[in-house]
């Protein structure tokens, strides 16, 4: 084995001891009031975007949901998504189709939480070359950080 | 000296250690994207914007003429030299197993900073012509030519379609030549086809 393994492997070691009990005490480390915005992804790069929104979904601790937002006929191309949630909130891209994207939004945390999620739905057939698309969105536990007055779920942007 | 604080001590030596040799091993492998890619090019994707202390995964994929992705787990590289962005706030994490096309990069994108109005990432990827399966060639004698080579192909040809539609489906073959393999690939109507040199 080379040095260059070993000492990875060593390393990798000490940090699963060292941040093993930090790991399973992260469901209180959430601040489970802050919201992540809605940044306005989803019609970023998108022609002729027209934003569809769901409506808010309310998770409890534990709890997962399957969440499917559609195109309409007018605009029937799915292209980006982003989201409105709380920071415990995991929002997950599980399939797409041509029309609709089918998310699952998880609680990673012991409070309630919400998430919305906003596609953007276009006319032309999706192109994913250049701009790729997020495949899941969730926050940073930052229950012992400063991070200044954030916006109210559902306010949008 | 009590036990107890011996073994602290101890811990926090072999941690410090730990650290050094786990930074000298990032510093050895870190690369620039097409570091050790053949026919290869740098694709820039589109900026994206991230809220404060804020995670998402995103995949990227190679397209046009160089659209093979490559990990790098294969070379001494390893994982996440292929691929480059612009922001010191964000960390950047591949996810080789979840590259599941040739073309596809996987990542977990994190914004440590904490500004108001966020921040913007733009990725560059290292795209290449040569599929990462191969050839491999003595000496890294590989080329590319711009036609079929009309060898005996061997097994099936392969579609690969990125999420959505053109001009990120393309397809593969391999042909048996005199020199070896020859990877093929026909995109758009534009066929080439990485051999070993004669």
């Amino acid at each position: 084995m080379s040095r260059q393994r070993m000492t990875a492997i060593i390393a990798g070691a000490f940090c699963a001891v060292v941040f093993a009990p930090a790991i399973s005490a992260e469901r209180s480390l959430y601040n489970t009031t802050r919201v992540l915005e809605h940044l306005g992804n989803e019609c970023g790069r998108v022609p002729r975007c027209l934003a569809v929104q769901s409506p808010p979904v309310i998770l409890n601790p534990d709890q997962v949901k399957v969440i499917v937002v559609e195109c309409p006929s007018s605009q029937p191309f799915v292209w980006q998504w982003d989201t409105q949630q709380h920071e415990h909130i995991h929002v997950k891209l599980v399939a797409r189709t041509s029309g609709a994207l089918t998310f699952s939004a998880s609680n990673l945390a012991d409070a309630p939480g919400s998430s919305q999620i906003f596609v953007g739905c276009s006319p032309e057939p999706f192109k994913v070359a250049g701009v790729g698309f997020m495949t899941s969105r969730t926050g940073i536990p930052s229950k012992n950080l400063n991070m200044g007055k954030e916006p109210k779920l559902g306010s949008g942007k | 000296m009590k036990p107890i604080m011996r073994s602290w001590i101890r811990t926090g030596v072999a941690l410090l250690v730990g650290a050094v040799c786990f930074i000298d091993h990032i510093e050895n492998t870190t690369a620039a994207p097409c570091d050790g890619v053949p026919f290869c090019e740098t694709q820039q994707q589109a900026p994206v914007h991230y809220g404060s202390w804020a995670t998402s995964g995103w995949a990227y994929y190679c397209s046009g003429d160089h659209p093979y992705y490559w990990n790098n787990g294969q070379s001494t590289l390893g994982f996440g030299n292929n691929f480059t962005w612009d922001n010191s706030c964000f960390s950047v994490t591949e996810n080789p197993f979840a590259e599941s096309e040739p073309s596809k990069m996987d990542a977990t994108i994190t914004n440590w900073c904490i500004h108001r109005g966020g921040e913007d990432i733009t990725v560059t990827l290292g795209c290449s012509k040569q599929p990462q399966a191969g050839p491999s060639c003595p000496n890294n004698n590989t080329q590319v030519v711009f036609h079929d080579l009309n060898c005996p192909m061997q097994g099936s040809p392969q579609n690969h379609c990125a999420p959505g539609v053109f001009p990120v489906c393309y397809q593969t073959w391999t042909e048996q030549c005199s020199n070896g393999p020859a990877y093929c690939t026909g995109d758009l109507g534009a066929i080439w086809c990485v051999t070993c040199s004669q």
